[in-house]
């Protein structure tokens, strides 16, 4: 539990605009096309009980 | 894209563990088909979203840049929201196995869910194991879940117990397969700490402790099966009474760190 504390205090401030999702609930990941899957969706039943690292990304 | 090899490799080692590496763009599927895929580096999955439905549900709540990283926990949580060192997420998957953690189970699970919450794990796999085949198929599931707990579980410590010894620390690897030893008991992992057990009681370091891990394990024996009720406090002394009488010696610091899960429930 530690760190997930000491992760949590590593995050931004408030002050700069930036407003903190930690210790938000999730959302719901929704996407019309999935890659390297092997068929399953990501949907919250199969990640249940699973660690997330979720990347916004561009390939720009 | 940022990390490609890393965020792959993170992926792939930490899989069986409960890790799942999940990369989102609002970019059409034929650009990440030609640019990501073709180099077939990237194993871990991707989503097209180009309607931005799930950056927008993350919008509604924070903000939202890119490229931008969050660490969703076992509970669902976002948890923070930079690329974790090994440790930090070690540390992160271990805290994910607590009991606290585990979600609504069907109601004909509640003994083996008991078991899994004051740590008998071995107990709690017995039970899903008998319940997994059940013919009611929500309560197959959910035993297939918690059995897949438990497994995972004991992959987990047996990781740390194999980085321990690499490391050089007999100790901490003796402690580790002790746990897996007595609280998975039953399961394969058990018997394969047994074994590791008999080799390691030979290495110099921990023949030296052999006293303090007896009076560790006594505990611990007492802690998985214990002869009436279950008392977390009572267990917790006991424990807090090993550490003190083998100040210095790993087994102490296993008794410590017991103590401390126990004060926590």
């Amino acid at each position: 539990m530690l760190a997930i504390l000491s992760l949590a205090a590593s995050t931004l401030p408030a002050s700069d605009g930036w407003k903190d999702l930690t210790g938000e609930p999730a959302p719901v990941l929704e996407a019309s096309r999935w890659f390297n899957t092997d068929g399953t969706l990501p949907s919250l039943e199969e990640l249940r009980g699973k660690f997330v690292l979720l990347e916004f990304f561009a390939t720009w | 894209m940022r990390k490609v090899g890393d965020l792959s490799k993170l992926h792939a080692k930490y899989f069986d563990l409960g890790l799942r590496v999940v990369a989102i763009t609002s970019e059409p599927s034929e650009i990440i088909e030609e640019e990501m895929l073709r180099s077939k580096k990237v194993k871990y999955w991707i989503g097209c979203d180009p309607e931005n439905k799930t950056m927008d549900a993350y919008k509604e709540k924070g903000s939202v840049g890119i490229p931008k990283t969050y660490l969703i926990d076992a509970s669902g949580r976002v948890v923070g929201d930079e690329i974790p060192t090994e440790e930090q997420l070690q540390q992160l998957l271990e805290a994910g196995f607590d009991g606290s953690l585990l979600p609504a189970l069907h109601a004909d699970l509640g003994p083996a869910r008991t078991a899994y919450v004051r740590g008998a794990f071995g107990e709690a796999w017995k039970s899903a194991q008998v319940m997994a085949s059940s013919q009611d198929e929500a309560l197959g599931k959910d035993a297939a879940f918690l059995k897949g707990r438990v497994e995972a579980y004991a992959k987990f410590l047996q990781g740390l117990a194999e980085s321990s010894l690499q490391k050089k620390m007999p100790g901490r690897a003796y402690g580790l397969w002790l746990a897996l030893a007595h609280r998975f008991e039953g399961t394969e992992a058990a018997r394969a700490a047994q074994a590791k057990l008999k080799e390691l009681k030979s290495d110099p370091s921990v023949k030296k402790e052999l006293g303090a891990w007896r009076d560790f394990e006594t505990v611990l024996e007492r802690d998985v099966k214990p002869p009436g009720a279950w008392k977390a406090d009572a267990i917790r002394t006991s424990y807090e009474k090993v550490a003190r009488a083998n100040a210095g010696t790993w087994a102490a610091w296993f008794a410590e760190d017991s103590a401390k899960k126990l004060a926590r429930r």
